[in-house]
């Protein structure tokens, strides 16, 4: 489904380059739960963005679903993401602006689809995520555990192939981190693929794989047990 | 459709959210449209509007043709010959100047009203519609042809309770019966407006070559103008061969369009006003992109999002520019309503002599064409200020803005470039309006301290008009003057009294002379200058000096030797080496029997008056006492001027008014005067159009000043709040106050200087399109240059100063924990 094949990103500094990430390769098969994790810097973030082609500015070679991304353009990158990719981010990233609903139906409004058919897939994900009743409000008036769960319930109203939550957790106390953990691994195992990145060890237990970055290196992968 | 209302939805409730920002904009906004309305309302009702008659461009004036230009301005010969030209012309007409009054007597007071004398032919060439009755007959207009008159729906209306058997009644006009035969429709509309019209029963073998009426027609069906001025052109061939003295060589015949011919003078004007207001909006676009630039970098997060939720580029822009487009049109409907009755209000003090633009305004209206270019403005207004940030918006950087936590993030150095380079726009722009409204107000300046050959102060004037039996000839006239000016002589409070067939700065007509002694010049060079009939004391009234000779008195009359006054320049441009004192001239020899008169003693030489405007240079003028004028011209005055009469006054003019029209109706039993003004007010009148253009300039250009200082206030804010961390170290670091305050006031001053170096640059250039515009001070006057460069850097300084005082009291301890 993934295949990452010496990615690499810099940025110019001075007379010299500052390498972000480091001829990464790597495979992400559809259905797996995987994490990446390392320490600050390590370019976690940047290869996230790169695999949700939020970053179009770096080299190598990457294959979504057998498309070779890195010879799409821009246009042509935005339709692909728009198929398959859905974004959780620590931060959750509501538009302050735009009630519950409002946020849930601004993806589906940048896939062009009819208003009936909108409404409709904004209603079941209200209700999948038991949060009909908070469709008005506004993210200031929900819990932080609240905001990531409409957070999530945006990036899978698409219907998402893949979903990469980056720190779904970092801004969460534990039992709602858990919460969104456990909806995230509820998702993967209807089967749609999950890249996480997390600092926390028990997080990383619900996925199958773990990828350990650092100074923008793959330094180590291992198989997890399972879901916790 | 959809996505559409979704982005406006969206665009209102985000706008909402920032009241302030979305308030800032807007009046910004219709400050910037409203200038535009208010002038294009004008340059549509005076330039764009067709005329209101059917087939506008096809009506064409007739002109007399010389060397640099056309005068519509001609005599009943001339007529003659263009009437013949049936080949390219149809429903070629006559009539006068329309300025002339009319008295309305036979009621319980007589009344002044305005009144033309018109051709058979001018209601159908207009298109005139009749709400009753009919027009004149061919066999009305025919010399000493029957009385009739059309009458306007107004004074149908107001005069005679729109009485429905008005149609053959008689009404009363300078003491003769006229009978009615119609009247006009509300829809027909006169410039100037006219109550009644008259047949102007002009004789087809009239030798007067006057040229003292206007003439237009209408295109055949297929003719061009420049077909229509070739056969002109031959018409002039032929006319000079059977009046070889009436026009000149190098003069001949042309058309020009009527609308052509109206407006002509003041496009210039309108077109630079258009392009003055045009740059304003162009400083409140930059404004408002800068504010929104300002805005975008606080929106990068929504903007990051939106990206990563799937949104395209031209998703983004289309939001952003729907928020544009959307402030844009709630600034231009407000400015719609600023700038419409902005304009009429300052029409209304100022009418500004423009043509058609009705009393006070009047004529102006919210028509499709202004309602459109308004829309129009706003639409691109809104895409334009909103392009730049919209396309630098859109190009965040993801990864980076996602990973920021706060809604406050810096902006790049590409970012703060732009605005940067708005503001130094803005500073050029406002540079150059300053430059244009400082030289229009040295004009004013000058203006008023032009010395116009005569004292203005305390003068009362008032017309009359002389249509009545017992003035048709000049022993009549004489007579009254005399026992009005006695009349008035007598009445405390005033000086002097006199009568003028047209006072200074005021049209009057000009005649050719011949000088006795010297050999007869050609047609194209003999002598002429503008000619006035006085009264003795005329000279005393003004103060104009008689430099040489003496002054008329009650002596020269019609039985004394004919006698005339000439002014300086005349003498100059004349008898640049004679003593012309003494001299004989003829005057209007060969112009028409009415003018013929016996050689005239030249007996003083008086001063200069700026009869062309108090921009011109004075030009020649003859001074003929009115009891020596002779029966026909006196004939000819009353049926185009009215007589003027002029009184000094010891006290405040106005305050003599009821008694001086009391003698002077006594006097003239019962002729009715109007139109009483000041001489100051006359003079203020000859200046109103430059007055109109300095005002709206000056309005503009401060508009123009604020906006920009506002410009560099705003981005030098915004720069301080951007940089507190900054300069919290470099204060930690023990850099002083004033080191920070003088720090952020360079900065800013740098875009100043460039600004202002860019705008003299183009100033300098542009400054020259308003040669026209401007006396007695040069495009290019480097004390304008230099003033207009010390009022924008003092008061962009002054925007600077308040940020840069802001920065220097940053609490570093504060500063360095800002997060």
């Amino acid at each position: 489904m993934i295949k990452l094949t010496n990615v690499e990103k810099f940025y110019e500094a001075g007379a010299g380059k500052t390498w972000v990430l480091r001829r990464i390769s790597a495979a992400i098969n559809e259905g797996e739960f995987v994490t990446i994790m390392g320490p600050s810097g390590a370019g976690k973030s940047t290869l996230m963005a790169i695999i949700g082609m939020l970053d179009g500015a770096w080299k190598g070679e990457y294959y979504l679903f057998g498309h070779a991304v890195h010879k799409l353009d821009n246009r042509k990158r935005v339709e692909l993401h728009k198929q398959y990719v859905g974004f959780v981010f620590q931060q959750y990233h509501l538009l302050d602006n735009l009630t519950v609903a409002e946020n849930l139906d601004l993806p589906l409004s940048y896939r062009d689809m009819r208003k009936a058919e909108r409404q409709s897939l904004v209603a079941d994900t209200l209700d999948r995520f038991q949060i009909v009743g908070k469709k008005d409000l506004f993210p200031h008036q929900l819990s932080g555990g609240q905001q990531q769960l409409v957070a999530v319930a945006r990036a899978v109203i698409g219907n998402p192939k893949l979903i990469l939550a980056d720190e779904p957790t970092g801004s969460l106390h534990s039992s709602q981190g858990k919460m969104i953990m456990d909806l995230l691994k509820k998702l993967n195992d209807e089967g749609t693929t999950i890249i996480q990145v997390t600092h926390n060890d028990a997080w990383a237990a619900y996925g199958n794989r773990t990828i350990q970055l650092a100074d923008g290196w793959i330094v180590g992968a291992q198989a997890d047990a399972g879901a916790a | 459709m959809g996505s559409l209302i979704q982005n406006a939805r969206y665009a209102l409730r985000a706008l909402s959210k920032n009241p302030g920002f979305a308030a800032v904009a807007i009046i910004t906004l219709a400050l910037g449209i409203g200038a535009n309305t208010a002038i294009f309302s004008v340059v549509d009702t005076v330039l764009l509007r067709p005329l209101p008659y059917p087939d506008p461009d096809r009506i064409v004036q007739l002109q007399t043709s010389f060397p640099g230009g056309g005068n519509g301005v001609t005599s009943i010969p001339k007529f003659m010959a263009w009437r013949d030209l049936s080949q390219v012309f149809d429903d070629a007409s006559l009539y006068d100047l329309g300025v002339g009054r009319m008295n309305m007597t036979g009621g319980d007071r007589p009344e002044q009203l305005s009144g033309i004398h018109v051709s058979a032919s001018y209601f159908k060439l207009f298109g005139a519609r009749l709400a009753q009755g009919r027009t004149f007959t061919a066999e009305e207009d025919i010399p000493n042809g029957p009385r009739v008159a059309v009458i306007s729906n107004g004074l149908w209306r107001s005069r005679y309770g729109s009485d429905p058997a008005m149609v053959g009644k008689n009404i009363e006009i300078g003491g003769q019966p006229y009978e009615v035969v119609g009247i006009l429709d509300p829809s027909f509309r006169w410039d100037p407006a006219s109550d009644i019209w008259l047949p102007l029963q002009a004789d087809p073998n009239s030798a007067n070559q006057g040229n003292y009426l206007l003439s237009a027609a209408r295109l055949k069906p297929g003719v061009s103008v420049a077909q229509a001025k070739a056969a002109m052109t031959l018409a002039a061939d032929q006319f000079r061969r059977k009046y070889p003295r009436a026009l000149g060589p190098r003069n001949g015949f042309t058309v020009q369009t009527l609308e052509e011919a109206q407006v002509a003078n003041v496009r210039t004007a309108l077109y630079l006003l258009l392009g003055t207001v045009a740059f304003v909006l162009l400083i409140a676009c930059a404004n408002i992109a800068n504010l929104l630039l300002a805005r975008a970098a606080v929106r990068r997060r929504e903007i990051a999002i939106r990206s990563a939720l799937g949104a395209g580029r031209r998703r983004i822009i289309n939001q952003l520019l729907t928020e544009s487009v959307l402030l844009s049109l709630v600034g231009g409907a407000l400015g719609l309503m600023i700038g419409f009755f902005g304009v009429r209000t300052l029409l209304a003090m100022n009418p500004g002599n423009i043509p058609r633009i009705g009393d006070k305004g009047a004529a102006l209206s919210l028509d499709w064409r202004v309602l459109v270019f308004t829309l129009i403005v706003s639409v691109f207004t809104g895409i334009l200020f909103g392009l730049i940030p919209a396309l630098h918006a859109s190009r965040v950087d993801l990864n980076i803005t996602l990973k920021e936590s706060g809604s406050r993030s810096g902006s790049g150095f590409r970012q703060n470039k732009a605005r940067s380079i708005l503001v130094v726009v803005e500073m050029a722009l406002a540079l150059i309006l300053l430059a244009g409204s400082a030289l229009l107000i040295r004009t004013y300046i000058a203006l008023r301290q032009v010395q116009p050959g005569f004292d203005s102060h305390n003068i009362l004037t008032m017309n009359m008009s002389l249509g009545d039996a017992r003035f048709a000839k000049t022993a009549g006239v004489a007579q009254l003057v005399r026992d009005g000016v006695d009349r008035i002589d007598g009445l405390p409070g005033v000086e002097a009294a006199a009568t003028t067939c047209s006072l200074p700065l005021e049209p009057s007509f000009g005649l050719g002379f011949a000088i006795e002694g010297r050999p007869e010049a050609d047609p194209q060079n003999r002598p002429g200058g503008a000619w006035r009939s006085v009264s003795p004391n005329y000279f005393s009234v003004f103060k104009i000096p008689i430099v040489r000779g003496r002054a008329f008195t009650d002596r020269d009359d019609g039985g004394a030797a004919p006698v005339v006054l000439v002014n300086e320049a005349l003498v100059k441009q004349y008898f640049p080496k004679d003593d012309p004192i003494g001299m004989r001239i003829t005057i209007g020899k060969d112009v028409g029997p009415q003018f013929s008169e016996p050689p005239r003693q030249i007996i003083g030489i008086v001063g200069d008056v700026r009869d062309g405007g108090l921009n011109a240079n004075p030009f020649p003028i003859m001074y003929i006492p009115v009891s020596q004028v002779t029966d026909g011209m006196t004939a000819l005055n009353e049926q185009i001027l009215p007589i003027m009469w002029v009184v000094r006054t010891k006290v405040a003019p106005y305050s003599l008014s009821q008694e001086i029209q009391r003698e002077l109706r006594a006097a003239s039993g019962g002729l009715p005067v109007g139109h009483i003004r000041s001489m100051e007010q006359v003079v203020g009148e000859s200046t109103a159009r430059q007055d109109f253009n300095t005002t709206l300039l000056t309005i503009f250009a401060g508009v123009a000043l604020l906006l920009a200082a506002v410009g560099i206030y705003g981005l030098m804010a915004y720069s301080v709040q951007q940089r507190t961390q900054e300069i919290g170290i470099r204060m930690a670091l023990g850099a002083a106050p004033q080191k920070v305050r003088g720090m952020i006031v360079w900065q800013g001053m740098q875009l100043v200087l460039a600004g202002v170096l860019i705008g003299v640059g183009a100033g300098l250039a542009l400054t020259r399109l308003m040669a026209s515009m401007i006396f007695g001070v040069k495009a290019w006057d480097p004390t304008v240059f230099v003033a207009v460069t010390v009022v924008l850097s003092v008061v962009a300084l002054f925007a600077t100063y308040i940020p840069a005082r802001r920065a220097a009291h940053v609490d570093p301890l504060v500063a360095l924990r800002y997060e």
